[in-house]
C-alpha cells in the first residue's frame, strides 16, 4: 500500500503558485528525501500533507486516508517534525514525551527514547527552554517516534543538529528504515538524504522536477558520475545560466 | 499496522486527548509570570480589602465581602484576557501548535482542552483566594459568612469562565497574539465603557428619542446580556452584600438591576437565573465562533 500519495496537490496564495500540481506517490517501507531551493514549496507540501494547510486543488492521502478529511487516522499513523516549529518553555522534555504518549494514546520509555535521539537523560526533567538548539530538535525527534510510527515525516530534521546530532539522526532513520518504517524527510544535507534515502524528489517553484532513485536521476541528465549536489544544480538550474550537466558530464 | 480506531470507543478516546491537552495547559499556564503577578495582585487586595473593611466606621464581615467583589471584577478579567487570548494564538506564533496538531488530536480537541486547562488555572487562583478570604474574615471579624462570600467567589468563577470563553474564542479565530489580545481587551472595555452608551443609542433609533423614565422590558433585557451586570446579579444571590457591577452607567435605569426589573412586567424572579444564563453564554459562543474559524484557517 501507498504510504503517501499526492495527486495535483495544488496551494494558491493569491496570485502565486506556492505548490502546483504535485504528485507523488511514497511507497510502503521507502525512504524519500524532500530537496529543493529555498521557496520552492517543500513545507507547504508537507503542512497539506498534515493538514496545516488545506490544499487549493488536489488531494493528499496517507495509507489511503485523506489529510484534510480523515486527519485523525493519518495522524495516528505518523511521526512528525514539522517546520518552524517549537516546544513549550515551560515543560520539561519528559512531559514533552508523556504528552506526545498520551494523545498518541501509547507508552514511552523516556530514557529509551533519550538514549535512541542522543539527549541526556538527565536533560529529561529540565524545562526546554533551557535547551539548546540541537537538544530541542534531538527531544522534537523523540517525540515523533514515540508509539513507533509506521511513517516518519520530518521537515529540516538536521536544522540545528552539530554533526553528532546529524549523525545520531542518520542512525535513526537507518534504523527505522530496517524495521519497515517509512520515511519521508526534506532536507538540504544532499549528502546525508543521499545516504539515507532509496529515491529522491525534487521541487522547484512549486513544480516537481524529478522523482527517482539517485541513478535514475543520473540517468535521466545522461550522466552516471554527478553528485545529488551537481544533480541538485541541474534540475534546478533556471534558464539562461550555465548547466552543470552540459560541462560535467562525460 | 494495528488499527488503533478499534481499541477504545471514540468518545473516551477524545476525552484522553482533551485531558491531555488540558493538563499541558494548566502546567504551562500555572508556571507563567504574568499569571504569578496578577494572582499574587488579587490575593494582596483580598487581604488589603479585608484590612480596611476592618477598620471602618461600621465593620462588618458582609461589607467586607461586598467590597471584596469589586477588585474581582477588575483583576479576573484582566487576568483571564492576558493569560487566555496568548493560548492558542500563542502557541500559533511560536510554533507549538505544529507539535500539537501533528500529533492525533483534532483543532476542536485543541480548543477544548486549551480552554478546560485555563479552566483549572482559574480555579485553583480562585480556590486559593478563597481560603485566604475565609481565613481573613475569621481573623478580622471572628465570624465566616459562608453563604454570601460562596455567592461572591462563585460569581467571580462565572465572570471569568465568561472572559475565558470569549478569550480563547478570540484566540483561536485570530492569526496573531497582537489582534487576540487586542480584542480581548477591547472588548473589556466596551463592556465596561461604551455598553450602556450604544444601548441608548440603539433605544434612540427605535423610539426616537432619548431613554427617560421607566423603561421598557426589552431595554433593561438587553442591558442584563452584559456579563459585568449579570456578574452583580450572581455575586448577590445570597444575601444582597452590595455588588455593584463595575462599569459605566450614564444612568439608564440609575438604580440595583433588581429594582430597574421590579418596574417591568417581567417577573423579577426570572433575573437571577437569567443572569446565569447570560455568563453561560459568554463561555460557550465565542469559544464555539473561534471553534470554527480556527477549523477553516490556514496555520502556517
Amino acid at each position: 500500500m501507498a504510504a503517501i500519495e499526492l495527486d495535483n496537490l495544488t496551494k494558491r496564495y493569491g496570485d502565486s503558485l506556492a505548490v502546483d500540481g504535485v504528485s507523488l506517490t511514497v511507497e510502503s517501507g521507502e525512504a524519500v528525501g524532500f530537496i529543493g531551493p529555498n521557496g520552492a514549496g517543500k513545507s507547504t507540501t508537507i503542512d497539506m500533507l498534515l493538514d496545516f494547510v488545506r490544499p487549493t486543488d488536489g488531494t493528499a492521502r496517507v495509507f489511503g486516508y485523506d489529510a484534510q478529511t480523515e486527519t485523525r487516522s493519518v495522524h495516528e499513523r505518523i511521526g512528525v517534525v514539522p517546520d518552524g516549529y517549537a516546544l513549550y518553555d515551560r515543560l520539561t522534555g519528559r512531559e514533552h514525551l508523556q504528552l506526545a504518549a498520551r494523545l498518541k494514546e501509547t507508552s514511552v520509555d523516556v530514557p529509551a527514547v533519550c538514549d535512541r535521539v542522543g539527549l541526556d537523560v538527565e536533560d529529561a526533567d529540565r524545562p526546554s527552554k533551557e535547551y539548546s538548539k540541537g537538544m530541542g530538535q534531538r527531544l522534537a525527534i523523540g517525540m515523533a517516534t514515540v508509539g513507533n510510527p509506521a511513517l516518519l515525516i520530518f521537515d529540516e530534521p538536521t536544522a540545528g543538529l552539530d554533526p553528532h546530532g546529524i549523525a545520531r539522526l542518520q542512525e535513526l532513520l537507518t534504523a527505522e528504515v530496517d524495521r519497515g518504517t517509512t520515511v519521508f524527510y526534506s532536507s538540504h544535507l544532499l549528502e546525508h538524504v543521499e545516504d539515507t534515502c532509496d529515491r529522491i524528489a525534487i521541487l522547484d517553484e512549486g513544480r516537481l522536477v524529478g522523482v527517482d532513485t539517485i541513478d535514475g536521476l543520473r540517468a535521466a541528465v545522461g550522466s552516471a558520475t554527478l553528485t545529488l549536489q551537481e544533480l541538485f544544480t541541474v534540475y534546478t538550474e533556471k534558464e539562461g545560466r550555465p548547466s552543470v550537466a552540459a560541462g560535467g558530464a562525460d | 499496522m494495528t488499527d488503533m480506531s478499534t481499541q477504545m470507543p471514540q468518545k473516551s478516546r477524545t476525552v484522553g486527548r482533551v485531558v491531555a491537552i488540558a493538563r499541558k495547559e494548566f502546567h504551562t499556564g500555572i508556571r507563567s509570570d504574568a499569571l504569578q503577578i496578577i494572582f499574587g495582585l488579587l490575593l494582596t487586595a483580598t487581604v488589603l480589602v479585608f484590612w480596611a473593611s476592618s477598620r471602618s466606621a461600621d465593620p462588618t464581615v458582609l461589607s467586607a465581602i461586598g467590597v471584596l467583589g469589586l477588585p474581582f471584577q477588575l483583576l479576573i478579567p484582566v487576568a483571564v484576557i492576558t493569560l487566555a487570548t496568548g493560548s492558542i494564538a500563542g502557541e500559533r506564533a511560536t510554533g507549538s501548535l505544529k507539535v500539537l496538531l501533528g500529533l492525533p488530536p483534532s483543532r476542536t480537541e485543541v480548543v477544548v482542552g486549551t480552554f478546560l486547562g485555563a479552566t483549572g488555572v482559574l480555579v485553583a487562583g480562585l480556590s486559593a483566594t478563597f481560603v485566604i478570604a475565609a481565613v481573613l474574615a475569621v481573623a478580622f471579624f471572628g465570624t465566616l459568612a459562608v453563604g454570601p462570600l460562596v455567592s461572591v467567589v462563585s460569581a467571580a468563577f462565572l465572570l471569568g469562565m465568561a472572559f475565558l470563553g470569549f478569550s480563547v474564542g478570540l484566540s483561536a479565530a485570530a492569526s496573531t497574539t497582537k489582534r487576540a489580545m487586542t480584542a480581548g481587551f477591547g472588548g473589556f472595555l466596551g463592556l465596561t465603557f461604551l455598553w450602556e452608551p450604544i444601548l441608548a443609542g440603539v433605544y434612540y433609533l427605535v423610539t426616537g428619542s432619548g431613554p427617560s423614565g421607566e423603561l421598557p422590558g426589552w431595554v433593561l433585557l438587553i442591558d442584563q446580556m452584559n456579563p459585568i451586570e449579570a456578574y452583580a446579579v450572581v455575586a448577590n444571590m445570597a444575601g444582597d452584600v452590595g455588588v455593584t457591577p463595575l462599569r459605566i452607567s450614564i444612568g439608564l435605569g440609575g438604580q440595583s438591576a433588581a429594582a430597574e426589573w421590579a418596574s417591568t412586567a417581567i417577573p423579577t424572579v426570572l433575573l437571577e437565573p437569567l443572569s446565569f444564563g447570560v455568563l453561560c453564554s459568554w463561555v460557550v459562543l465565542p469559544l464555539v465562533a473561534g471553534m470554527y474559524w480556527f477549523q477553516r484557517s490556514d496555520l502556517t
